[in-house]
C-alpha cells in the first residue's frame, strides 16, 4: 500500500520521465521488441488541393503580371491539382508573416504558396516565393528570380514547373511552347485567313510565325525547340518549309511534284521523315536535311503517309491503308534508310491514324474511329491496349508535352475548332485552353525550353 | 538497467534533459499564453499521465492480489501434501494388520472403492476450480485483444480517410512508414523505413498520418503501449 | 428523292460560287493571292461576274461541243455540260459514279479537241479522319480522274493533279449535309 501512495504521488513524474525516455528512445534509437505492424489498403484519388496565395505587389499601381493566378491556372489545367479559389482562401500570408496553420488545415488544402513580386528598377523585377507543407510546416521549396518585364509570364510557368516537380516527382511541362494554326471562319473561302501561331503553353503570349490566304497544316517542332517546319499552301498545293522562330528565317524544304507533307524532325535533329508522293502517290521518305539527300522509306500502292520518330531514332511508325484501311505501322530505319519490312501495329477498328510516339517510347497515341467517331487513343506498345482517352467525335491532332503526361489535341466546340489537354492516363476531364478567336487546330507541344 | 543506460546513453541523456525541461515547464505551471501548438501536446500528456497513474495503480494491485493468491495456493498445497502422506501410512499400518485378517477383505475392498470415488470427485472440484481461475484471468486478456483490435481498425480507418493518394503515380506502390505516438493519439514522428521509390507517393502517406492525427488509440495504457510505436504499410486500393 | 434533288441544286450553286472563287490564274506560278478575282460578292447567282472572270482569264475563243455553238468561250456557258466541275464522292471512296463519269466525258472530249488547255485537278475530302491521311485521300480522288480523262485520250501533259485534303472546304458546317458537299473533286481550267 505505501508503494501505492508513493506511486501516486510521483506517478505523473515518474511516468511522464519513463514515457519520455522510451519515446525518445523510439525516436532516435531503433526499438528491438516487435513493433505494431498494420496495412492501410484504401484511400482515395483526387487532385491535389494547393493554395496559390495571390503574389503580394506593395508598390503603386498593379503588379505588371498576375503571377499567382497563371500559376494556378497552369496547376489546375494538368488536373492533377485543385487550386483553392481566391475568395476560399482563409487568409493571405505573405513571406515573413505568421501562418495560421489550424485555419489552412480546415481548408483541406496540403500545400501552400506564398510570393511576392518587387520592381527593383531598370525595368527590372525580382519574384520571390515559397511553398510549404501545411501539415509538417516546412518549406519544401523557396526561390527567387531577377527578370526583365517581358520574362514574368515564362517565371510564373517554371514556378507552376517547380511545384508540379516538387509534388508530383515529375518534371514539369509549363514553360514549354505551342504551336498552332487558326483560321478566321469564314463562309467565303477566299475571305479566310490562315495563321500559324505560337504561343505559351497556356495559350497567351500569342505570336504569329505566318498569316496566308491558303491553308497551313502540319506545323512541327525541331528537337531543339527553336524551327518549325510545316506545310503551306501559299502556291496552291502543298510544300514543305522549314523557319527559325527567332529570325524568321524560312527555307524551302520540299516542293516535289505532288505532295510534300508531314514532315517530323528525328530526334537527332538531324533528318526529317516526310510524305512525298513524287513517285506516284504518297510514300515516306527520310531526307538528310543538311545535303538534302533523300531516302525512300515505303514503296507500295496505297497511301502510306503520317510518319513519327521513335525516340531512340530508330524506326518510324506511319498510317498505311495498304490492308484496306487506315492503320498503324513501324519500320526499322538504318542511317542508310529503310532495314527491314514494315510490320502492322494496330489491329483494333477499322481507322488508326495519325500516330506518334510518347516521350518514353512506352506507347503511340493516335487517332481512332469508334462508332463514326475519330476520338484520341493511347496504345501502350508492351500489351497492345488500346485507351480511349477523348470523347467527341472530331478529335485530331494529339501532340504530347515534353514530360509525356498531358496530351494537346484539337476538338470542337459548338462547330469551332479549340484545343484540350489532357493528362495521359485519361484520371481527369479535358481543360480546355484558352479559347481564341477562330478555329484553333493543329497544336505541337514544343520540347523542354532551354533556360 | 546499468547496461541499458550505457548502450542507450545518447537516448539517455537526450530522456534526462526533456524530463528536466518538462519539469521546468511543470514549475511555472504552463500559465504562459503561447499561441503555439506546444502547449496544447503538454496538456496532453499531463492529462494522460494521470490516467496512466491510475490504472498503474489498478495493476499493482492487481499483482499484489496475484501474489497473495499465489501464497495461499502454495499453503493449501502443503497441507494436502502432508495429509496424503499422513494417510499413506495408516493405511500401510492397516494392511499389515488385516494381513491376517481374510474376513475383512470385502469390508476393505469397499472402502477403497469409496476413497477413490472420494479423490475422484476431488480432483474434479479441484479442476474446476482451476478452471475458473483460469477464466478469470483469460476475461479481460479477451478485452484487451478486443480493444487492441478495433483501436487498430479505426487507425486504419481514419487514415484511409485522410490518405489522399497523388493522381500521376504509378499503381502498385508500397510504403512502409514507422510513427511514434502519443497517448493522446497525436502523431508526434513519422519515418519512412521502406520507400516506394516514388516521392509523391511517399509524401501521400506521410501527409495522410499527419492530417488523421490524433488517431484513435486505446485509451487503456497497457494496450497503448502496443500502439506507442506503429509500422504502416501503404498500398493503393483498387478504384 | 426531294433532298436528292435539293442537294443536286445547291451542289450546282455551290459550284457555281466555286468556280466564280477558285479560279487558277493561267500562269502556272500559283499566285496565293486570288480574291481580286470575282470583284464584287459573287453569291449564287453571279453568272455575269463569272462570265467576266473567266474572259478575263483570256481562253481560246472558237470552240462548239454538242453542236451547242456560242460566240464566245463554252467554258463560261452555263449551259454547257462543261459547266459542271465537281466529282462528288462516297465516304472514304475514290469510286467515280457515273453522273460524274458523263461529266468527265465532256471534259475528255474538250481536252483531246483543245489540246493546249490545261486542266487542274483539285481533290477534297470531309473532315473526318486524320488531316494528312485525308491530303493523300484527297490525291488520289483526283489522281482517279486524271487516270480517267487519260484513259479517255487526253494528254498526261494536259493535266495537273492537286490534293488540298480536308483543308478547303465548301460547306464549314460539321453535318452529314456539308461532308457530301465536301467529298469532291473539283476540274479547274
Amino acid at each position: 500500500m505505501q508503494y501505492a501512495k508513493l506511486t501516486i504521488r510521483i506517478a505523473p513524474f515518474l511516468l511522464l520521465f519513463f514515457s519520455l525516455l522510451f519515446l525518445v528512445n523510439y525516436v532516435f534509437v531503433s526499438q528491438a521488441h516487435a513493433v505494431l505492424e498494420v496495412e492501410v489498403k484504401g484511400g482515395f484519388q483526387s487532385a491535389d488541393p494547393i493554395a496559390i496565395v495571390p503574389f503580394l505587389w506593395s508598390q503603386s499601381g498593379k503588379a505588371p503580371v498576375d503571377i499567382g493566378s497563371i500559376v494556378s491556372a497552369d496547376l489546375a489545367r494538368s488536373g492533377v491539382f485543385s487550386p483553392l479559389s481566391i475568395n476560399q482562401l482563409p487568409e493571405r500570408p505573405t513571406l515573413e508573416g505568421p501562418i495560421n496553420f489550424p485555419r489552412w488545415k480546415n481548408t483541406n488544402v496540403e500545400n501552400l504558396v506564398i510570393g511576392q513580386i518587387t520592381a527593383i528598377g531598370q525595368g527590372r523585377f525580382e519574384i520571390k516565393f515559397k511553398m510549404l507543407d501545411i501539415f509538417t510546416k516546412k518549406n519544401s521549396i523557396e526561390y527567387r528570380y531577377n527578370v526583365e518585364k517581358k520574362q514574368l509570364r515564362r517565371v510564373a510557368h517554371q514556378i507552376s514547373d517547380q511545384i508540379y516537380q516538387q509534388l508530383t516527382d515529375t518534371k514539369g511541362a509549363f514553360d514549354t511552347l505551342i504551336a498552332y494554326v487558326v483560321v478566321n471562319n469564314d463562309t467565303d473561302p477566299k475571305k479566310r485567313i490562315y495563321t500559324l501561331a505560337v504561343a505559351d503553353s497556356d495559350g497567351y503570349a500569342e505570336q504569329i510565325i505566318l498569316k496566308s490566304k491558303k491553308p497551313i497544316m502540319s506545323p512541327v517542332w525541331s528537337p531543339n525547340g527553336k524551327r518549325l517546319a510545316y506545310v503551306s499552301f501559299e502556291k496552291d498545293r502543298s510544300i514543305i518549309y522549314m523557319q527559325e522562330l527567332t529570325s524568321g528565317k524560312r527555307k524551302t524544304i520540299a516542293k516535289f511534284k505532288g505532295i510534300n507533307s508531314a514532315p517530323v524532325w528525328s530526334p537527332d535533329g538531324k533528318r526529317l521523315a516526310m510524305t512525298l508522293s513524287k513517285d506516284g502517290n504518297s510514300e515516306i521518305y527520310v531526307m538528310h536535311i543538311a545535303s538534302t539527300v533523300l531516302q525512300r522509306i515505303t514503296n507500295h500502292y496505297s497511301i502510306d503517309t503520317e510518319p513519327a520518330w521513335s525516340p531512340d531514332g530508330r524506326s518510324l511508325i506511319f498510317t498505311s491503308d495498304r490492308a484496306g484501311k487506315p492503320q498503324i505501322y513501324q519500320v526499322a530505319i538504318s542511317q542508310k534508310g529503310r532495314s527491314g519490312n514494315p510490320k502492322r501495329l494496330t489491329y483494333e477498328g477499322d481507322y488508326n491514324a495519325g500516330a506518334s510516339f510518347s516521350p518514353d517510347g512506352q506507347s503511340i497515341v493516335l487517332i481512332t474511329r469508334e462508332q463514326e467517331r475519330f476520338r484520341v487513343g493511347i496504345l501502350q506498345l508492351a500489351n497492345r491496349q488500346l485507351q480511349i482517352l477523348t470523347r467527341s467525335r472530331l478529335d485530331e491532332s494529339p501532340s504530347f508535352a515534353a514530360n509525356g503526361k498531358m496530351l494537346l489535341y484539337a476538338t470542337e466546340l459548338r462547330g469551332r475548332g479549340i484545343l484540350e489537354a489532357i493528362s495521359v492516363d485519361g484520371s481527369h476531364s479535358p481543360q480546355r485552353l484558352r479559347v481564341l478567336s477562330g478555329d484553333v487546330r493543329e497544336p505541337a507541344w514544343s520540347p523542354y525550353r532551354g533556360r | 538497467m546499468l547496461d541499458w543506460i550505457k548502450d542507450n546513453s545518447t537516448a539517455f541523456a537526450i530522456a534526462v534533459v526533456f524530463h528536466l525541461l518538462f519539469l521546468a515547464a511543470l514549475l511555472v505551471n504552463c500559465q504562459m499564453d503561447k499561441p503555439d501548438k506546444i502547449v496544447l501536446k503538454q496538456g496532453d500528456i499531463i492529462q494522460v499521465s494521470a490516467v496512466d497513474a491510475n490504472s498503474y495503480d489498478a495493476e499493482v494491485r492487481k499483482i499484489e492480489q496475484k501474489k497473495k493468491a499465489e501464497q495461499r495456493k502454495k499453503v493449501q498445497a502443503k497441507r494436502k501434501a502432508q495429509e496424503l502422506a499422513k494417510k499413506k501410512k495408516q493405511e500401510e499400518i492397516r494392511k499389515k494388520k488385516e494381513k491376517q485378517g481374510k474376513a475383512d477383505e470385502l469390508k476393505r475392498k469397499k472402502a477403497a472403492v469409496a476413497k477413490k470415488k472420494k479423490e475422484a470427485l476431488k480432483k474434479a472440484e479441484q479442476e474446476k476450480k482451476r478452471k475458473k481461475e483460469a477464466d478469470k484471468k483469460r476475461q479481460p486478456e479477451l478485452k484487451r485483444k478486443e480493444q487492441r483490435d478495433r483501436a487498430e481498425r479505426e487507425i486504419v480507418q481514419k487514415i484511409e480517410r485522410n490518405w489522399r493518394q497523388p493522381l500521376e503515380v504509378p499503381s502498385r506502390l508500397e510504403c512502409k512508414i514507422e510513427i511514434v505516438l502519443l497517448p493522446s493519439g497525436n502523431v508526434v514522428a513519422v519515418k519512412v523505413v521502406e520507400s516506394s521509390g516514388n516521392q509523391a507517393f511517399d509524401r501521400s502517406v506521410e501527409t495522410a498520418v499527419r492530417k488523421a492525427s490524433p488517431l484513435p488509440v486505446p485509451t487503456d495504457s497497457v494496450i497503448f503501449k502496443e500502439f506507442e510505436v506503429m509500422r504502416l504499410r501503404f498500398e493503393p486500393g483498387s478504384y | 428523292m426531294i433532298l436528292k434533288k435539293l442537294l443536286i441544286l445547291l451542289a450546282a450553286a455551290t459550284l457555281a460560287f466555286l468556280t466564280a472563287c477558285s479560279t487558277i490564274s493561267d500562269d502556272n506560278t500559283g499566285d496565293a493571292s486570288v480574291e481580286d478575282r470575282t470583284g464584287d460578292g459573287a453569291n449564287g447567282e453571279g453568272y455575269e461576274g463569272q462570265t467576266g472572270g473567266y474572259n478575263d482569264s483570256g481562253m481560246g475563243d472558237s470552240f462548239a461541243v454538242n453542236g451547242q455553238s456560242t460566240n464566245g468561250d463554252p467554258l463560261a456557258d452555263p449551259n454547257s455540260p462543261l459547266s459542271i466541275r465537281t466529282i462528288y464522292f462516297e465516304y472514304d471512296s475514290t469510286m467515280i459514279n457515273s453522273e460524274g463519269q458523263a461529266a468527265l466525258n465532256v471534259h475528255a472530249e474538250y481536252l483531246l479537241l483543245n489540246p493546249t488547255m490545261h486542266l487542274v485537278i483539285e481533290g477534297h475530302t470531309d473532315e473526318r479522319g486524320t488531316r494528312e491521311y485525308n491530303l493523300s485521300l484527297g490525291e488520289r480522288r483526283s489522281r482517279e480522274v486524271g487516270d480517267f480523262l487519260t484513259a479517255s485520250g487526253v494528254s498526261a501533259e494536259q493535266i495537273e493533279v492537286r490534293s488540298y485534303g480536308e483543308e478547303n472546304p465548301v460547306v464549314l458546317d460539321h453535318s452529314e449535309f456539308a461532308w457530301q458537299l465536301n467529298r469532291r473533286v473539283e476540274l479547274l481550267y
